[in-house]
């Protein structure tokens, strides 16, 4: 029996993408915790920095700049396959997707190995002053971010390798670019403050 | 054309969950999950209750020796730990978890498996914490931990490692809570409740969870950061190696002061609802107190450094914050005079939730002032670190919060359990708990102002502070005999209280408008709302408009708009799932292997992870 | 200890910088509960006043009413809190300037530790330090710049008669000054947990006129006297060879331990243990035999001595004025 002012909602569909998709606001929630937690990172970095009268303390030397420039450059250029990865999701061609997910997967692999190299190449240990566990667990904890999107990379390229898939993964993928997105542009500020505001100030 | 009873049961087919205890273990319906947090929250309390009846017997006398001074240190420790981590912040966002869906008119909240994974990491961490009491590693350095007391060199036992783990158990929960709630506040409201129809309780939910996710990332880092240099030598507060003590307390309290308002702000939507329930008309001032919420909420991230004003912080700084700190009390007095407003026009009525909205009033508005004296830098540097500050922060916290609490449980009982709770009891117990609460606190006030400092195992006799301590520690007795009181109402009422219909008490919120307790998916059809007090719409209940068009055989809710909540999509949410414990569980080991060693990351990652990705993995249902 | 009634309270204050904040502790208890008193009056009368028949219907005329008395109340507290922002900004001011200006500053250097209180008297007249434990003396009516240092944890020195208290931090050196306006003598507990025994780490503060003050110093910053009688020797002789030197020091003998108090004078003190015994022969005794069971996870071991040993040692130790 119909009521007065009662809403059908039949018609409305059953997807979306952005903010009619959950997996967007999981997505935007991490980002802003993640993203906090790096702020608080460089905020100790900057804080204990004001404390020190040489900083980086004397003895150690300052950052490979050639090094920390290499990977912010290598972050930067993959975000045009993720624009190219994030078009191809919207427009919910499969294949395409697919090719794309490789690509960034293969993308992703190097930069980890980057990551890795970079780490390596860092002049001291966490352990031995204040300024190297603040750098080390500034990196340290964006390189956790960069392995979990590669993660959930290589997972999103089995589902759509192997697996069905409705619209609903098509809006997951592109969430995940946004995500990426976030790993890098946040990285940008970091390396600045680790890499090239020691040397100019 | 199917009957009303085909229709419920078919709904309760799609919503419920397993009986019997694989029930127990699978289920994603909030109600279940928010009863839990809500239950095992009052379980710490107790616990947290005993540390402090142990502390107060041990203070009533001078120099007496009932605890070891390592125990009592580790007592007082565990006591502000388990109230404000256990106990304060999980009964509210239980309270939340259970309410919200009901007020705001959906069957479930957004990504129900985070939800039941919140709390098994919950318990997990709060056992995990006492794991530490029970073996000779109690939090040894207080509930916020300073450094370098907190360091290895200070202390060697595992009791600092427990403790920041404890934290991060504790962070990840709430922060799941927080968001699975933001996302629901957001996006499930029923068609028609646009944002300035939003139940007060509702809108306080929804700031302090933003607050969660900002305050607990803070306090989160600040533990790794702890953890780090217990566990890796980091030396992030090692002041020989470029760190600095300090550092701690800022991140700290960055973290600790939005962290009271975590915890008062949903009392103060509790109270919003008591006194427009109990005074029988809508609330005066509806928009100013939401206003008061988000600013509240704001500001509360302003004022940390009037935890530090004695560390030697340039004078010219410290002034910015007792400015913050006298200008937060002022969204709170926009709310104190809209209550006052709305009981002086409406008709009040005399049952138990509306004593402890009184008790409320006696109580917070005594910790406000005492926290406005507190915000002066000279007078704080009298009264930091002393009795004062421990009466100040219990009224604040006991009659600002607990009280509210008291008062919601026996209000919300009908709802979730089907029977009134005994109002006899009630009235004792208000009375047990009101005096309980003055008699301990209010003297505090004049120890701390002649020279009693906080955290200290006993006293010298010639210090003339025997008399003080005695009466407190018979407050603090009558006070739990409250406690008691209430926790045996609660549970005999259960079975001896008066059945009660779907709206025993009157009241203009959505969750009276169903069954008590609720069925699964909560409302037979989904409501339309048409004003700020759908209860009290004057159409009868079969006449009310409705949502039609959802399938009632599948998990199906509605999206809306995040503004006026009009219908944007419909969205399927998954169902009871047992993947969310072994996730708890593998996070669980992670986190408590990291105290010993840095794999511990790797092995809880690889435990973790793989029932995250079973609980995710498409299938016809939804993923989270 | 009869002295301890009063030694320790903001609401009795002996500088004018307690003084001071003792009035505004004074005016906001005062204020506040006047407040209190007037919030809790409206709400009761919220809910007790008469209702009248048929007063539901008036609802809208009630509520603009009470629009206007809200928004007064809010503009009145509003007001209120500036007005307490302005108290406390010139409280303020006054604490930080109401020193003696006509006298020189006296330097102390104060060094925490878990748990006792190092003192160090500088003054660029003197290369020799005066060094001392758990008690300084300060002449009443000149201002006394503290230097706050820690060893270990964070402490903090509070001495209510006299001001706000300040806190030690490891890699920080605080300053506080403070100052006398009458002789007495003050108790300055710890203020800030510490560990184990933060309950029982209370410094004194002495105040006491110029003339009596410079002679303290003069006989604190002098070695120790040499013992005069063959008990007071033998007991030198014990203290040297037992495990005292190892943390202690007597100047004038070869000791020369830093981690625990400085023993030179022990016997002028008042207190032993960081205020928590009286400084009596049998207590002292006591604490050398068993200071674990005074003061449980205290840095200091027991000391198992003969008790012809013991009674020599003390028979030393209160020579040691």
């Amino acid at each position: 029996m119909a009521r007065v002012n009662s809403v059908d909602v039949s018609a409305l569909p059953r997807e979306g993408f952005g903010v009619a998709s959950p997996a967007w606001w999981g997505t935007i929630g991490f980002m802003v915790i993640e993203g906090s937690s790096l702020v608080l990172c460089a905020f100790a970095y900057a804080y204990l920095s004001r404390r020190s009268p040489m900083w980086p303390p004397s003895g150690i030397a300052p950052l490979r700049l050639g090094v920390g420039t290499l990977v912010a450059a290598a972050f930067l250029l993959s975000l045009v396959p993720a624009i190219m990865l994030h078009r191809a999701a919207k427009s919910l061609d499969r294949g395409v997707v697919l090719l794309m997910l490789l690509i960034g997967a293969s993308i992703e692999a190097i930069i980890v190995g980057l990551r890795g190299y970079e780490l390596h190449a860092l002049p001291m240990r966490w352990d031995g002053t204040a300024y190297g566990s603040t750098v080390w667990f500034t990196m340290g904890l964006h390189t956790t971010l960069l392995v979990m999107d590669f993660g959930e990379t290589l997972v999103f390229a089995a589902l759509f390798l192997r697996g069905s898939v409705d619209k609903r993964h098509f809006a997951d993928v592109a969430d995940s670019v946004l995500y990426w997105f976030f790993v890098v542009l946040i990285w940008i500020p970091l390396y600045f403050m680790l890499y090239v505001a020691p040397r100019a100030l | 054309m199917t009957s009303a009873v085909d229709e419920h049961a078919v709904l309760a087919n799609t919503w419920g969950t397993p009986r019997g205890p694989l029930g127990w273990l699978t289920s994603v319906d909030h109600k279940s999950v928010g009863l839990r947090f809500i239950g095992t929250a009052l379980f710490f309390l107790a616990l947290g209750g005993v540390l402090a009846l142990t502390m107060r017997t041990q203070l009533a006398r001078p120099e007496t020796h009932l605890l070891t001074p390592q125990l009592y240190n580790q007592f007082f420790s565990m006591h502000g730990t388990t109230m404000m981590f256990l106990f304060a912040v999980p009964a509210m966002m239980g309270l939340g978890i259970y309410l919200v869906p009901l007020m705001i008119g959906t069957r479930n909240v957004i990504f129900p498996r985070l939800l039941a994974y919140a709390y098994w990491v919950y318990l997990i961490g709060g056992l995990f914490l006492y794991s530490g009491l029970v073996t000779g590693n109690g939090a040894p350095a207080g509930w916020f931990s300073y450094t370098p007391l907190s360091e290895t060199q200070f202390d060697p036992t595992k009791g600092s490692d427990i403790w920041a783990q404890t934290i991060t158990f504790t962070e990840i929960s709430m922060m799941a809570v927080a968001v699975t709630l933001i996302v629901t506040i957001l996006k499930q409201r029923a068609p028609g409740m646009s944002l300035n129809r939003i139940p007060l309780f509702v809108w306080s939910i929804l700031v302090t969870s933003f607050m969660v996710v900002f305050a607990m990332t803070t306090i989160a880092t600040a533990s790794f950061f702890l953890a780090a240099d217990r566990l890796i030598n980091t030396r992030f507060f090692d002041d020989a190696r470029g760190g600095d003590a300090l550092l701690w307390q800022h991140l700290f309290w960055l973290f600790g002061h939005p962290e009271v308002y975590i915890i008062f702000l949903p009392a103060t939507g509790i109270v919003s609802h008591l006194v427009t329930t109990f005074s029988r008309r809508p609330m005066f001032g509806y928009t100013p107190i939401v206003f008061a919420t988000i600013a509240t909420g704001i500001i509360s991230f302003g004022v940390w450094v009037h935890h530090m004003f004695a560390t030697g912080l340039p004078q010219l700084g410290l002034g910015f914050y007792t400015a913050s700190s006298l200008i937060v009390t002022i969204p709170t007095a926009i709310q104190l005079f809209c209550w006052i407003a709305t009981l002086w026009s409406g008709q009040p009525q005399w049952r138990v939730p509306l004593l402890f909205v009184l008790g409320f009033f006696f109580i917070l508005v005594r910790g406000g002032l005492t926290g406005v004296m507190l915000a002066s830098v000279p007078f704080d540097l009298q009264a930091h670190d002393t009795y004062f500050v421990v009466g100040h922060l219990h009224d604040v916290l006991i009659g600002g919060a607990v009280f509210p609490l008291m008062g919601a449980l026996l209000y919300w009982y009908p709802k979730a359990t089907g029977r009134m709770p005994s109002e006899v009891a009630g009235r004792w117990a208000f009375g047990l708990l009101f005096i309980g609460q003055n008699l301990t606190f209010l003297p505090m006030h004049l120890l701390g102002l002649h020279g009693m400092p906080r955290r200290v195992y006993t006293y010298l006799a010639s210090t003339g502070w025997g008399g003080l301590n005695l009466l407190e520690t018979v407050g603090a007795y009558i006070l739990a005999l409250g406690v008691l009181v209430t926790v045996a109402n609660l549970i005999v009422s259960r079975f001896t209280g008066p059945r009660a219909g779907n709206d025993p008490w009157g009241a203009d919120t959505l969750e009276w408008a169903t069954t008590s307790p609720p069925p699964p998916g909560n409302f037979a059809e989904i409501p339309v709302v048409m004003s700020r007090d759908p209860n009290w719409d004057p159409a009868r209940p079969e006449d009310r408009p409705v949502v039609t068009g959802l399938p009632l055989d599948r998990r199906e809710l509605l999206f809306t708009s995040a503004l006026d909540a009009t219908p944007v999509r419909r969205i399927e949410l998954p169902g009871p799932t047992i993947w969310s414990l072994p996730a708890a569980l593998g996070t669980a080991v992670g986190l408590i292997m990291l105290i010993f060693t840095p794999w511990g990351l790797v092995v809880g990652t690889l435990l973790a992870v793989p029932p995250l990705v079973v609980w995710a993995w498409p299938k016809h249902g939804g993923s989270a | 200890m009869a002295f301890l009634q009063g030694a320790h309270s903001v609401l009795a204050p002996a500088s004018p910088q307690a003084a001071a904040i003792a009035r505004l502790a004074e005016f906001f208890i005062g204020f506040g509960a006047f407040i209190w008193l007037l919030v809790l009056g409206f709400l009761a009368y919220s809910v007790l006043r008469p209702r009248r028949l048929g007063e539901r219907d008036e609802d809208r005329r009630i509520t603009h009413r009470q629009l206007v008395l809200v928004s007064v109340a809010l503009g009145l507290s509003t007001l209120l809190l500036l007005g307490l922002g302005f108290v406390d900004y010139s409280t303020g001011k006054h604490v930080e300037t109401a020193y003696s200006k006509s006298a020189d500053t006296l330097h102390v250097r104060l060094i925490g530790h878990q748990w006792w209180w190092e003192v160090q008297y500088e003054s660029p007249h003197n290369p020799q330090l005066l060094k001392t434990a758990n008690e300084i003396h300060i002449p009443v009516g000149r201002p006394v710049l503290l230097r706050l240092e820690s060893r270990d944890v964070i402490h903090s020195f509070w001495a209510p008669n006299l001001h706000g208290k300040s806190d030690l931090i490891p890699g920080y050196t605080g300053e506080l000054t403070i100052q006398a306006d009458r002789p007495g003598i003050f108790r300055a507990p710890c203020a800030e947990y510490c560990g184990a025994q933060h309950a029982k780490m209370a410094l004194l503060v002495i105040a006491e006129p110029a003339a009596d003050f410079a002679t303290w110093y003069a006989n604190e910053i002098s070695n120790a006297v040499a013992p005069a009688d063959p008990a007071a020797t033998r007991g030198r002789a014990v203290f040297l060879t037992a495990a005292c030197p190892f943390c202690h020091t007597i100047r004038g003998t070869e000791s020369a331990g830093v981690v625990a108090p400085d023993l030179t004078h022990l016997a002028s003190r008042q207190t032993l243990a960081a205020g928590t015994i009286p400084n009596r022969r049998g207590d002292l005794g006591g604490w050398i035999v068993d200071p674990q069971g005074i003061k449980p996870g205290n840095q200091m071991p027991p000391n198992v001595l003969p008790a012809k040993d013991l009674e020599a040692l003390l028979d030393y130790l209160v020579t040691l004025r």
